[in-house]
Formats: C-alpha cells, structure tokens, sequence
C-alpha cells in the first residue's frame, strides 16, 4: 500500500504485483490547480473539455490562473461575473486586447458606460494583479474594413473603438483599481493621449511599478513620460518603442527628475530600450542625455528609424556606462574601433554585445576584433588568478554573446575571434565574406562552449565573385563545441546550381550541405535549432540521418528559406529543388516524433515554377486536418490540384482564421458549400481564394459566404490568379 | 547555537518511512524539508536522542526518491523570490532532474504528494511542472489517455463547454 489514506486509491488491472497506482485525478484539487497554475491560458481550455471535474476545478479555483489574456469584444456581463469569481482573484497577469479585426455585428451592443463598468470589475476583483497590458489595435485596419465592407455596415468605426484606451486606464487609476500596486505596465495603444496617463499619475501614482513598455503610443508626449516616470520611483526598466513623440527630452527629464528627488540616486534605471524614433531634435544632445542616465545601466538597446539622425557611440555616451552588461545596436547608431575601445575600457561587466546594422554603420576592423579578444584574455588570467587564491572563481565574466558585423576583417580578426574562449556562449558574424572562410580555416579553437553559432554572407553583389562567402570551415567550428550546440546557423551565398545541377562534385556548393552531413555524423545531441543556406543537394536520406542524430532538433530550415517548425511552418520557395521540399514536407507531417497540434501558421508561398508545387494536393490537406488542429493560417500557393474534397478535408482545423488558396482552378461552388459546412469554419475571418474560374457567380458566392459564417470580414474569390490586377475581383 | 552544535556533534539524522524502513540522512539535506526542519525545531531534539523521525505517509521507496533529489541538490543556493509577475515557465527544468523525473505516473505524483508533505518546494515545482510538460501540446482526449481519465462530458455538453469556452481562444 503506497498511498496515504486521504487520497483514494485503485487496482490497475494488469500489474501483477497489485501494487496501489496513483492516478493524477485522485491528487488533491489544490495540488491539481498548482499544476494547473504551470499552463497558459489555451491548455486551461483543452484541460476543462477532459472531464467535468477539471472543468469544475480550473473555473471555481483561482489558483489555476496567472495570466488572462481577454479580446474587448469577448467581454459581457456574464462572463465577466463568472472571471471575478472563479479567474480574478488569482491573477498576477491580465492583458486586454482588441481582435485584429472588428466584433462580428450581432454582437449585443453594450453602451460606453457598460462597458466601463465592465472594466472596472475586472480590475477590482484581480486583487494579486502585478502586470497589466493593454494592446488595443484600432487605426490599422479600420480602413481596410470600411472598403471591404463597402457601407454594409455602418458603424463599422465605432465598434473598432470598444472602448478608449484613455478610459480604460482610468479604470485602473481609480480607487480599487489597481494602479498603484502594479509592477509590470505594457501600453499598446496609438488611440492613447496624455491625459490618459496622467490619470494613472494622479493619487497613490504607481509607487510600485518596475517596467513600463511603452509600444506604438503614436499620441503621447515627452510630458507624459515624464510624468509617468517621476510617479514611479522603483522603476528600473523603460521600453519605448515606436512612439514618434517621444524625443531624447523625455528621457531627459527622467534623469534630471530623478536627480532632483532621489538626491544621490540620480537614475536608477537598469534596462533601457529606445527605438523606432523619429525625432530626436539634436543627436549628440540624445548621445549625452543617454550617457547620463547610464550609471545604473545594465541593458540598453538603442534603435532609430530615421536616416536623419546617427547617433555616435563614442566616449562621451558609453564612457559612463560602469554596470552595463547588454548592449544592442541597430540601425543608425554609429560605433567602430574607438568605441569598442571604450566599451572594453569601461564596462568590464560587458556580457553581450550585438551590432546589429548593416555594413557601413559598424565599422569594426581587425583591430576591433583584437581589443575584444584581448578583453577576454584578461579575464581569463584574472579568473585563473582568483582560482588560485579561492577556488569557486565566478565564471561568469567576460563575453558571453556576440554579435558583429564581419565585412572588413581579414583572417587576422577571425584569429582574435577565434581566442575568445570557453566563456563565449553565442556568436554571430554577419556581413561574412571569402575573408571569413579563410580566416575560419586557422581560427583557434577555443570556442568550445559555443550555445549559438551563426555566419551569415552579405547580400550578394553581382560580379563580386571575390567577396563570396561558402561557409567551407564551418565544420572546423561546430566540431569544437559540438555537445553544447543548440543553435546553427549558415547562410552562404555559393552558388546553390553549380552544385544542384551536377557540374561535379567540386567544393562549390558543398558548404552548408556538407556542414550537414558533418552534423549528422557529429550527433548533436542538443541542437535545437538548423538553418543552412544554401543545401538544396541534400538527399532525403540525408536528412533523415540528420534528424535522428539531432535529437532535440525542433526548427530546420534547409535550402534556401525553407523552414519547418513546431510553430510555424513558412516555407518560402523561390527556385529550389523540389527534391528537398517534398520530402520535407511530406515526412514532417506524416512524422509521429514532432508535435504538430502547436502549428499555428503554415504557409507555402513564393513560386516561381509552379509546376513544382504539385505535392500540394488533397493528400496534403488530409494530413494538415489530421495533424495541425490548432491551425489559424493556411496559405498555400498554388494550389492547381487541390479539388473540393480536400477542403473538407479540412473540417477539423477548428481553429483556422485565414484561409488563402491561390490558383484553385479545381475548385467548384462544391468547395464552397463544404467550407460553409464545416464546423471549422465557424472562426474564418478571411477566406481568399484565387484563380476558381469554376465558380459561376463569385459575388453571390462571396455574398452568401459572409451572411453563413459571422466572422468572416473578408471574402476574395477572384476568377484569376493574377495577383495585381484586381480589376476582376470580388470584394465584399 | 544549540542545533549547530548538535549538527557538529551528529550530523546525521534518521527518517522512518510508512512501511518503517529507517533512513540515515545528513542532517543539512533533511532539512531541505521545511516540514521535517519545523519538527527537529519543535522537537528540540536532544543530542543523544537517536530515534527516527517518523513520516507516516512517505513510504520507503518514495522517500528514498526524495532523499537522492535532496542530496542532489544540497548546494543549491536558497530560492530566490521568483519575480512574481513574469509569465510561469516549465522549459528550465535542469537536466538531472528530467532524468529524475523519468518514472512512472503513480511515483511521480506520489513525489508530488510526499514533497507537498515534506514541504520541499523545489522539487514540488519540478514535479508539477513535469505534469504540466505531460499536458501541454495534448488534445482533450489525448490528456485522458495520458492519464487514464474518463470522460463523463456527452457530446452535446462538451460542444457546450467549448461554446462557453470561446472567449478563451486567442483572436
């Protein structure tokens, strides 16, 4: 007897020594909904369809919910009783959202003051809420709508607008509200003004936040920021991004408040993220005012949209930046030699560093390269020297992710990077050039604790053959670090026909592929993630002995752009050898060891030949109803052999929003009948299907299409395949 | 100061299981146990007292289970307060542990029970989230064949459940 008395137990028939089995319902219900507290909202749905009491269970105990996510146009009066009583009370996160496109017009119609009060129940009844989000979506597609829709629908503005972002944060700021115990703000919402957050700064303001995100608030200003900041004395993380208002002043007034107030506290921010700016009035003023609220820093990610404004990385903005430990740079902002100098200098806590622009705004030579390496030597005689004297020396010092730009070293550089060492966890070398397939071939090999290896080419130039990139080392590289790999990633740019139209088996071409087989023969136990570009000679074989020696492989992407994941499959083909794709394609979905019920998108696009798609075929769809039942977007181009039967066959996609079928010249009013049928259906949103020159009268069609399935906003049937032409489409 | 001198003295304790099975234990890897550290306290045990400790509802196989988790882990540093407000995770569970956790059902979940007893949260959120892991990416009837659960829902309740359930699908 293995089991105390309080829990029931039961024979299983068939175990000979009869022992007692413990069965996961027989748990208590408190430690059922611990369990339950581990899953996210879509499993806590699967979960209450299991048995009645789970149903009971994840709805009456609070304890199951951390996080809800909730669509403006799901909230009514019963629900929202039922959430405050059952959900509510446990939930530490709770995001509010609008649906991309508007609540179906049958909908009953709340008013505006419903509506608040609706809101308000929400909040007040969250008691432990710590994160709020609010990520409402309304001028993006708002015209698309009013066309589509062409005055069918009359209101169709306003029920885009549920209820004002403005509103809806007033709700949080009132008493019983939750404004002044959040941690965690997330602010989506371009509707939003300032007078809306300064109701937020009012009162109690929020004496307890910690991270303010702040994404496509088109409205507000650097005053409000500045408020919202100067209400929130604990803040440490600050995410700005695309909010064209807000300038390099706000940030301003965030350090200079700060240091009014907290007297030798003068900024205390830790993360700092600032990006999709338009105007930054004066760039070397921006540069300073971000040095100076630097001293606390220790993640800063810096991103401009404008071609008007460089921001330089020099000693003046880096030169205060003693506690940074991630900085990111992309775009415009400007950093070579002298301020990777600066960097090593100054911030000896440095761990990841990614230059992420193009070529010409990182100028990073093999000097660059040598002031890394040479950071990384005297780290690791410091850490020898402390082990010495203590031996648990902390390993965690110097780089552990790098990311640079490679167009201008030579093979030198790469030998600095190439010493670098054991601590190195991740590198990505972009830009790479025939400068890098040398320099890889005598690169010292002391990476042995790479995570993340990635060695992009540049865009190719024509006639440029000189600046190639083939990826031919690689090997050399991942057989050092083979048993941490988890992420591999090569895009050459070798020509991909030299090797695939069979001009012998020269080294042209043999990069990624043999990269591949190399990988098979290595047995990398943890890699998780494979990109190699081009490898279009890979044999089926090939990677069927590729994925059983990969294990813990969940996203490979072979040949160019062709992609297979657990959550989305995107497969861009442009002019590639269906040898690999069929396969591919046909061995993922028919495969047992990879779970396709998260596959969310999946999309074949982008053909040049179409004869090469002939795999897409009813047989296909059969798989994809089978095997993708959570599946929101199916696109596939095109799709000539597809007939009426395999769109039934897609009836058990229960979930799909976003149907797209391009060249269905097959198809008949048959196919339409079957998607008005299907209990699949029932969440289509937008049903594009192009070239069904078989269907008599698209229009009607479309007609009675949008009157059977209520959410369906946008109904394209077009008699051609043509893609620009619209002129012999039908919109709805 | 008494307990540390007693920890000097006797660094060992004795654990007797259900099925009174008597189990040596560093007195440090025991106390892992908010519940057995609470008894040793309230107990005050004495220095030369060297009876067991009884743990009526750990039976010998399970404890032993426990015991190599907490051995495993005795130099984990203290838990930190976790950040409450970030979303749960279930994709950190450390490789020795996955391996750990490779048994069948009914001891998994009797290690679930027995560390809610004990009172170990670590390795109460390490079997918990091995359940979770056991659930996710499962279709409703995939979860009961998981887990030798009956369905009881018709088929019209359960089209009813999913029906009520909409609002909870992402848009």
């Amino acid at each position: 007897i293995s089991c105390n008395k309080n829990c029931n137990t039961m024979l299983r028939p068939g175990n000979k020594k009869k022992r007692r089995i413990l069965m996961l319902d027989q748990l208590p219900s408190v430690i059922l909904a611990r369990v339950f507290s581990y899953l996210n909202q879509q499993t806590l749905l699967e979960c209450m369809l299991v048995c009645k009491s789970w149903h009971k269970l994840i709805l009456s105990e609070p304890q199951c919910w951390r996080s809800l996510r909730i669509c403006t146009s799901d909230l009514t009066d019963a629900l929202v009783g039922q959430l405050c009583t059952g959900v509510c009370p446990g939930l530490v996160r709770l995001e509010i959202y609008s649906a991309d496109w508007p609540e179906p017009p049958q909908q009953p119609g709340l008013d505006r003051n419903a509506r608040k009060a609706l809101v308000r129940r929400l909040f007040k009844s969250s008691e432990s809420l710590k994160s709020f989000s609010l990520r409402l979506c309304c001028c993006r597609h708002s015209n698309a709508i009013k066309t589509s829709r062409s005055g069918s629908v009359s209101g169709g503005g306003t029920s885009v607008d549920w209820l004002s972002p403005d509103t809806i944060l007033s709700q949080l700021a009132r008493k019983g509200g939750r404004a002044s115990t959040l941690y965690s703000l997330t602010l989506r919402a371009e509707r939003l003004t300032d007078s809306g957050v300064k109701k937020l700064t009012g009162g109690a303001g929020c004496a307890q936040l910690r991270r303010l995100h702040l994404t496509a608030c088109h409205r507000l200003t650097d005053s409000a920021l500045a408020g919202l900041t100067a209400s929130a004395p604990l803040l440490h993380c600050l995410h700005i991004v695309d909010c064209p208002l807000i300038s390099e002043r706000g940030l301003q007034r965030l350090s200079s408040g700060r240091g009014k107030d907290g007297g030798n506290a003068a900024c205390c921010l830790r993360e700092l993220t600032f990006a999709g700016q338009h105007r930054l009035a004066d760039q070397a003023k921006a540069a300073r005012v971000i040095g100076d609220i630097g001293s606390c820093l220790e993640r800063l990610s810096l991103d401009s949209c404008s071609p008007h404004c460089t921001l330089s990385c020099d000693q003046s903005m880096l030169g205060g930046f003693q506690c940074l430990t991630q900085l990111r740079l992309t775009a415009l902002c400007f950093i070579g030699d002298p301020g990777l100098a600066v960097l090593a200098k100054c911030c000896p806590g440095l761990r990841i560093l990614e230059l992420l622009c193009g070529p010409t705004n990182h100028c990073i030579t093999d000097l660059g390269a040598a002031v890394l390496a040479s950071v990384a030597v005297s780290h690791r005689t410091a850490a020898a020297a402390s082990a010495a004297v203590s031996p648990p020396a902390a390993e965690s010092t110097g780089l552990q992710e790098l990311t640079l730009p490679c167009n201008l070293l030579t093979p030198k550089g790469y030998h600095s990077l190439g010493s670098l060492g054991p601590g190195l966890a991740k590198l990505c070398l972009r830009y790479c050039s025939a400068g890098a397939d040398r320099g890889m071939a005598t690169m010292p090999l002391s990476l042995t604790g790479l995570r993340h290896l990635e060695a992009t080419a540049s865009a190719r130039c024509g006639g440029e053959e000189a600046a190639l990139f083939a990826g031919l080392e690689m090997t050399r590289l991942v057989e050092c670090c083979a048993s941490n790999l988890r992420i591999l990633r090569v895009v050459s740019n070798c020509d991909q026909h030299g090797a695939g139209g069979g001009g012998g088996n020269g080294s042209v071409g043999l990069g990624p592929a043999a990269l591949a087989k190399a990988a098979a023969r290595l047995s990398l136990a943890e890699l998780r993630e494979l990109t190699l570009c081009p490898c279009d000679s890979l044999t089926e074989t090939c990677v069927a002995q590729l994925l059983r020696a990969c294990p813990q492989l969940r996203h490979v992407s072979l040949g160019p752009d062709i992609k297979v994941s657990q959550v989305s499959i995107r497969l861009m083909i442009r002019d590639t050898n269906l040898s690999i794709v069929r396969p591919l394609i046909g061995w993922y979905l028919r495969s047992d060891t990879i779970c396709y019920r998260d596959l969310l998108h999946l999309e074949l696009i982008q053909a040049i030949r179409p004869e090469r798609f002939c795999f897409i075929t009813d047989n296909l769809l059969t798989f994809i109803g089978q095997r993708c039942p959570s599946l929101r977007l199916l696109r596939l181009e095109p799709c000539t052999l597809v007939t009426d039967q395999g769109i039934r066959m897609l009836a058990p996609c229960r979930r799909l929003q976003r149907l797209h079928l391009s060249g269905c010249e097959q198809l008949t009013d048959e196919a339409l009948r079957a998607i008005e049928e299907s209990p699949g259906s029932r969440n289509l949103k937008v049903l594009v299907l192009e070239g069904c020159s078989r269907i008599e009268n698209s229009r009607k069609a479309a007609e009675r299409l949008q009157k059977s399935l209520v959410r369906l906003d946008q109904c394209l049937l077009r008699q051609d395949s043509g893609t620009g032409d619209c002129a012999q489409c039908c919109l709805l | 100061s008494q307990l540390s001198n007693q920890r000097a003295a006797m660094p060992n304790i004795k654990l007797q299981s259900s099925d009174n099975e008597i189990f040596e234990v560093e007195l440090e890897i025991a106390k892992q146990s908010n519940t057995i550290k609470t008894m040793l306290e309230d107990l005050s045990v004495s220095d030369d007292s060297d009876d067991p400790v009884p743990l009526p509802n750990v039976n010998a196989a399970i404890l032993k289970k426990v015991i190599a988790w907490c051995t495993h882990h005795k130099d984990d540093p203290p838990p930190v307060e976790e950040d409450e407000y970030k979303e749960r995770r279930t994709d950190d569970i450390p490789t020795w542990d996955l391996e750990f956790m490779k048994v069948d059902q009914g001891t998994l979940f009797e290690i679930i029970l027995a560390s809610n007893y004990l009172d170990i949260k670590g390795l109460l959120d390490v079997a918990c989230k091995t359940v979770a892991n056991m659930i996710k990416g499962k279709s409703p009837e995939e979860i009961r064949k998981t887990f030798n659960i009956k369905c009881d829902f018709t088929a019209e309740e359960l089209e009813q459940v999913r029906k009520e359930n909409e609002w909870c699908e992402e848009k």
